[in-house]
């Protein structure tokens, strides 16, 4: 399991975590990132999600 | 051991070096950057260091950051030639072997010769934690900023003056243009100035300083401001490879997945990426981090994952300016989503009967149905040119 830490302040509403991951991330309706599950496999989707948003708004702590 | 030197310590540099340890990557890996300081992301110096708020923001790692993951840091070390023969970079410190360099160099404001004189008698320009600073001073103190140029930038810094209180001119082209977006898909950026009290001027002007400030000529009356900034574009560093490599201002060319010469890679705003030309996130953060993530599994020698679809923001006057994909200067707009009054706010890009890209102006729900048609050749809505 992974330890996510999303910011919903510096989220831009990229979705690009939504379109990487999306059994793990989710929006809301004006586009602000939701964690969809407490439980966050490490897999390599996740990981690449975390890093691909434009915000720098996933951090995954190791 | 193998080395991986990378040149330039900002969003593109520190990703890839991330990227390289998170795969793995056991060998020796040294970090420079021009500058001197921490390493730092550029998109909130624009935005909320502006305004004076969250300046930690900007931080990309700390020192205890790039010591966990391994990284000779050298701060304020450039790099001046590149060997690509005997594979070694000069820098102002020496010779530095590589078996692998990684260009992240990025790119510097433009400033064209007819425009020269402002800068030397204090226009602002913006691209470093340094000039945010100067510009976020002129925020608190002065009454009036003139903007030259109405791209992303220029509209940022617009959208922050007005916010701080200032009366805000904008120096723009008649044809509006910010980022990927042009045409129809660029037509909500004017009224959006304005609405929010932009003085906005599309006539050709010239700008000097005078006794009591700055004056633009042109329309029924002079302007005149206490300050100006200049934010006409971005030519990428990249001179420092113009002996060994080909450069244009559009930077250092690679192909598809970064790929320079042997042993020799380029990323973020730096790299001319054969085939990027019209994807919204050139010369974005996203693209940035996208590349380096690709290359570092290059380098590596990883499999690569499914490329990420192009994305763009910025912000103006509380509202964000998305898109996705490709906007080509042939994409024809479909409108996907008007707002109360009936203006178009959401469009989907049509090329050659395909959709090919996305759009949006404060419409997170018209951006995701937009985006949701890329790759449709069924477009089902109205069109207008
Ligand atoms: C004010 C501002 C706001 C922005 N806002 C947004 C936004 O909202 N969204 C978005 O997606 N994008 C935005 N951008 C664009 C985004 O910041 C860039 O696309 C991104 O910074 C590119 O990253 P990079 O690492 O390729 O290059 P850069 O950020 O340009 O970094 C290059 C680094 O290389 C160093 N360097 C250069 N030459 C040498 C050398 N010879 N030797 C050693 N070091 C060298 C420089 O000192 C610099 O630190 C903004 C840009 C600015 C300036
Ligand atoms: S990728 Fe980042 S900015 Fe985009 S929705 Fe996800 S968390 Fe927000």
């Amino acid at each position: 399991m992974l330890q996510i830490d999303v910011d919903a302040d510096s989220c831009v509403g990229a979705g690009q975590c939504t379109l990487t991951a999306p059994d793990v991330f989710d929006q809301d309706d004006s586009g602000i990132v939701m964690l969809l599950t407490d439980d966050v496999p490490d897999t390599s989707e996740v990981r690449e999600a975390a890093a691909l948003c434009p915000a720098r708004a996933i951090k995954i702590r190791e | 051991m193998t080395r991986v030197v990378v040149v330039g310590a900002s969003v593109a540099g520190v990703t890839l070096v991330q990227g390289l340890r998170e795969l793995g990557f056991a060998g020796e890996i040294v970090l420079l950057d021009a500058e001197s300081g921490r390493p730092y992301q550029r998109p909130p110096l624009s935005k909320e260091i502006l305004l004076g708020t969250s300046p930690e923001r900007a931080d990309l790692v700390d020192e205890a950051g790039l010591e966990s993951i391994g990284v000779d840091f050298r701060p304020g070390e450039t790099a001046e030639r590149i060997d690509v023969a005997d594979r070694r970079l000069l820098t102002a410190r020496g010779k530095l072997p590589y078996d692998h360099v990684v260009i992240a160099s990025g790119a510097a404001p433009t400033v064209p010769a007819e425009l020269r004189h402002l800068v030397d008698d204090g226009a602002h320009l913006l691209r470093t934690r340094r000039d945010a600073a100067a510009l976020a001073a002129v925020l608190r103190s002065e009454r009036s900023l003139m903007v030259i140029g109405g791209g992303v930038l220029g509209s940022e810094i617009c959208s922050a003056a007005v916010s701080a209180g200032l009366r805000t001119i904008l120096l723009a082209r008649p044809t509006p243009a910010i980022g990927p977006l042009h045409g129809v898909f660029a037509a909500p950026l004017i009224p959006l100035h304005r609405a929010h009290g932009v003085e906005v001027r599309t006539e050709p002007a010239r700008v000097d300083r005078s006794a009591g400030g700055w004056t633009a000529d042109g329309g029924d009356h002079p302007a005149l401001a206490d300050a100006v900034a200049l934010a006409v574009g971005v030519d990428a560093t990249a001179c420092w490879l113009a002996n060994a490599l080909p450069t244009t201002v559009d930077g250092v060319r690679c192909d598809t997945s970064g790929r320079v010469a042997p042993g020799v890679w380029a990323v973020g705003d730096v790299a001319d990426r054969a085939g990027g030309r019209y994807d919204v996130s050139r010369r974005t953060q996203s693209a940035a981090i996208a590349q380096a993530r690709e290359v570092a599994r290059r380098i590596v020698g990883a499999p690569q994952q499914r490329t990420a679809v192009p994305y763009f923001w910025t912000d103006l006057h509380g509202i964000r300016v998305q898109a996705a994909g490709r906007i080509p200067p042939s994409a024809e707009a479909h409108v996907v989503e008007r707002d109360d009054a009936g203006t178009p706010v959401a469009f989907a890009a049509v090329d050659r009967g395909r959709c090919v890209g996305a759009a949006a102006w404060g419409s997170a729900r018209g951006f995701r149905r937009a985006r949701a048609m890329l790759g449709d050749t069924t477009i089902p809505q109205e069109v207008s040119r």
